[in-house]
């Protein structure tokens, strides 16, 4: 690990990347694991550019240049899109040197990557397509199923698991397209394998660190934001209030954690453990 | 003669002799329903409006209207649901009718109550200009409790203080009913919204809802989710609900309402379609292909997506509508007009730019779509998610110059989180849902409409911005600078025209 320009930089070889300790089945629709052999993580604050190009409905570009290598980055892969005139922390993995080619939007896109809005202010900048033809929308690979059509269901056999909700950072918001999809799921496991309760574990990084000069570290009551709004959830789902226990972490991290790049990403969750009561199934 | 035969019977002989009588403009002031009338409302009910025809189906057959609680006065104001939902408009009610009904009565009517039938009880009531919003833009007055109250009724404290910048219709710094009252209220200005295609207008299309990154809202009654797509401001999450809050509100009906008044309201109003079926320019909407009417929409899915179908919204029922190659250069060129008009609403894509509600959840600001990212349930045109966006009708600086509106100052709380692109202090007509969440970032956020059967209840938007059919086109391309060229706009207003 190095710091390059306040940035993080790490050059890792297929890092996989243990999710948790419990010896439940974790279900998660973001992968952790590193993506890329040589990938290189990047961490950096930025100022985001739109490209107004146009292959259809949600095709714009959204941009960033990477100051520590001067490279421009495609952050079309993130979850939550920019705002422009906000600064964003980008954090992703960039690809092997051999595969950093600037595609279809004009930057190298940015595999993994999550972008958070910051409050803080920037100068807006809408570029012209310049010849890029963006990239046509595509449905996210795990969305919900609309209510007309048949649910899924959760095959069996109907254990005890964990689903792991990401967010971004500063935020309670749960993800559209991401977290619903996890939400529904605990909530029908719950009820067919009779769990005697969901645990909420909520987390936030009160590690913190500087990145591009700013230092960044969420606030404790952000792990219990984050709780509440995973309960309220599974509440208006249809499972019991009474049938939910918060349990919201309030240390800091370890230092020693600060070795896996990732770390900051993976505090910024909500645990759901589905406790499945074995004995009550039918 | 069987139910069918009889329906087709009765539609086909209300076609014709409306369509004969129907001409684009001077047409005569439509049937007006008096609540209390005895009389029926028939299975087929067709009105003319300026487009062409509008159309509502009652299912189960024409059914007697006396003593019905859709049509006879609840309260004490002589006032029924019918009163501001009239068959011919619709189900709403256009302006058109609002002063015919003026005119006929010279204000008589239990329409211009004071209640809000003008704009505001204080007001001189025998005076022509104390009932101005209602006579010229259609709006009836909407008093909000302040502090806010939410979906159960519950005082909610508000992120934000609200100041009355200018007051034209005096009722927000009135001693009785303006915000100092003794009982404050935010007296809102907004168009009576069609009480038809219930189906459309309760269906949950995903039980998530991205606005607020939370499942939809759950009724605390019957404890099922629901869809938040009835008001403006989204106050009723039920039909049930918003029934009791007009009752009280609109007809002045005060006490427990009748379970049974209730049950009749709702089993009405389940039981209606409402569509455009016939345009003076183009013909028929149901012939040569065309799928547009009552029947297709009273029939299919409701809180169907239109991207989960692959299906571009309306194309089922106009991309088909063609004419015979004897019909007449006019018809054939507004069939044309229309099919391109599809077209435009789902694959002409803009910059989407500073809209609370959308571009502030992680779609991003701005976003390249069109139309049919927010008006996206499949024959309604409503959003299959709870559809609060902040458009800027209502929020300065985007919203038309409204003389005629109250302007407040909406200023956050410093711990608040702020309006996404308005920061902290608004300048907003009306608060919109922020008046029942009570939070910063929902100000100006109205809930979208049904757009089936629009031609008969001009004008448009909550507050009646939008004069006619055209002028809802010209406020979006303003808005988002779309830069529409003139047969793309035309196309789109006719497409409006015969939905």
């Amino acid at each position: 690990m190095i710091f390059k320009f306040s940035h993080w930089r790490v050059g890792v070889m297929l890092l996989g990347v243990s999710l948790t300790n419990t010896n439940a089945q974790t279900v998660t629709n973001s992968s952790d694991a590193t993506p890329l052999a040589q990938a290189e993580m990047l961490r950096f604050v930025a100022c985001p550019l739109y490209r107004d190009t146009d292959s259809g409905r949600k095709s714009g570009c959204w941009l960033v240049t990477d100051m520590a290598s001067g490279l421009r980055l495609d952050l079309q892969q993130s979850f939550t899109k920019p705002q422009l005139g906000k600064e964003v922390l980008v954090e992703g993995w960039l690809p092997a040197t051999a595969n950093r080619v600037a595609r279809d939007c004009g930057g190298v896109v940015l595999e993994k990557v999550r972008v958070s809005v910051l409050a803080t202010s920037c100068t807006p900048v809408i570029l012209p397509d310049e010849g890029f033809a963006g990239r046509r929308f595509e449905l996210p690979g795990s969305v919900m199923t609309p209510n007309h059509l048949p649910q899924p269901q959760p095959a069996k056999p109907w254990v005890t698991r964990d689903f792991q909700i990401d967010f971004d950072f500063g935020s309670d918001y749960l993800r559209y397209q991401h977290a619903e999809v996890l939400l529904q799921e605990a909530v029908r496991l719950a009820i067919l394998g009779h769990a005697k309760v969901i645990v909420i574990q909520g987390s936030a990084d009160t590690v913190g660190a500087k990145v591009s000069g700013k230092l960044l570290r969420e606030p404790v009551a952000l792990s219990k934001a984050r709780a509440l709004s995973a309960q309220e959830a599974l509440v208006r789902l249809g499972w019991p209030l009474e049938k939910t226990v918060i349990q919201a972490s309030t240390k800091l991290g370890k230092r020693s954690d600060l070795q896996d790049p990732w770390h900051h990403v993976k505090l910024r969750r909500v645990t759901l453990h589905v406790d499945i009561n074995a004995s009550a199934q039918p | 003669m069987s139910k069918m035969h009889w329906n087709i019977w009765s539609w086909s002989l209300a076609f014709v002799s409306a369509a004969v009588l129907a001409q684009p403009s001077n047409f005569p002031p439509n049937e007006w329903w008096q609540p209390g009338a005895d009389k029926e409302f028939p299975a087929f009910y067709t009105a003319v409006n300026a487009q062409g025809i509008v159309a509502t189906r009652l299912d189960g057959g024409a059914q007697s209207v006396k003593d019905h609680p859709f049509f006879k006065p609840l309260g004490r104001n002589g006032r029924a649901c019918v009163t501001c939902h009239q068959p011919a408009d619709g189900m709403s009610l256009s302006v058109k009718t609002i002063q015919a009904r003026w005119e006929a009565t010279q204000g008589k009517d239990p329409l211009f109550a004071g209640i809000d039938g003008s704009n505001c009880p204080s007001l001189d009531q025998s005076k022509k200009e104390s009932h101005s919003l209602l006579l010229e833009k259609g709006l009836i007055r909407i008093a909000r409790p302040w502090p806010p109250q939410d979906f159960n009724g519950k005082k909610v404290k508000p992120e934000f203080s609200i100041e009355v910048v200018r007051d034209p219709a005096g009722c927000n710094l009135d001693k009785s009913h303006g915000l100092k009252s003794p009982a404050p209220y935010v007296s809102v200005y907004r168009r009576p919204r069609a009480a038809t295609n219930t189906r459309y207008l309760t269906a949950i299309g995903f039980d998530f809802e991205p606005k607020t990154g939370l499942p939809v809202l759950v009724d605390a009654v019957s404890g099922k989710p629901t869809s938040g797509n009835l008001l403006s401001d989204s106050r009723a999450l039920t039909l049930d609900a918003q029934a009791r809050d007009a009752m009280r509100w609109h007809l002045e009906a005060f006490g427990t309402p009748d379970g049974k008044w209730l049950d009749g309201i709702l089993s009405f109003e389940q039981k209606l379609t409402t569509a455009q079926v016939y345009s003076h320019r183009g013909g028929d909407l149901t012939s040569d292909g065309g799928r547009g009417g009552i029947e297709l929409l009273r029939q299919a899915i409701a809180g169907e997506l239109q991207s989960t179908a692959r299906k571009q919204i309306w194309s089922e029922e106009f991309l088909n509508w063609k004419s015979n190659e004897a019909a007449p250069e006019d018809e054939k060129k507004f069939r044309e007009s229309v099919r391109r008009g599809v077209d435009v609403f789902s694959k002409k894509t803009f910059l989407i730019t500073d809209s609370g509600g959308l571009n502030n959840i992680p779609l991003g600001n701005p976003l390249r779509d069109g139309c049919a990212i927010c008006h996206n349930m499949q024959r309604s045109g409503m959003d299959v998610a709870p559809g609060q966006i902040d458009l800027g009708t209502t929020n300065l600086p985007y919203a038309d110059p409204a003389p005629h509106l109250p302007l407040f100052k909406l200023t956050c709380q410093p711990t608040a989180k702020p309006h996404p692109y308005l920061g902290k202090v608004i300048y907003t007509h009306d608060p919109g849902f922020a008046l029942t969440t009570g939070q910063c970032r929902d100000i100006g956020k109205i809930t979208m409409q049904n757009m089936r059967g629009l031609a008969s209840r001009a004008p448009y938007f909550s507050n009646g911005s939008a004069a006619n059919l055209r002028a809802i086109v010209e406020f979006y391309n303003r808005r988002y600078r779309i830069g529409y060229t003139e047969q793309e706009m035309q196309d789109l207003t006719n497409l409006l025209s015969v939905l």
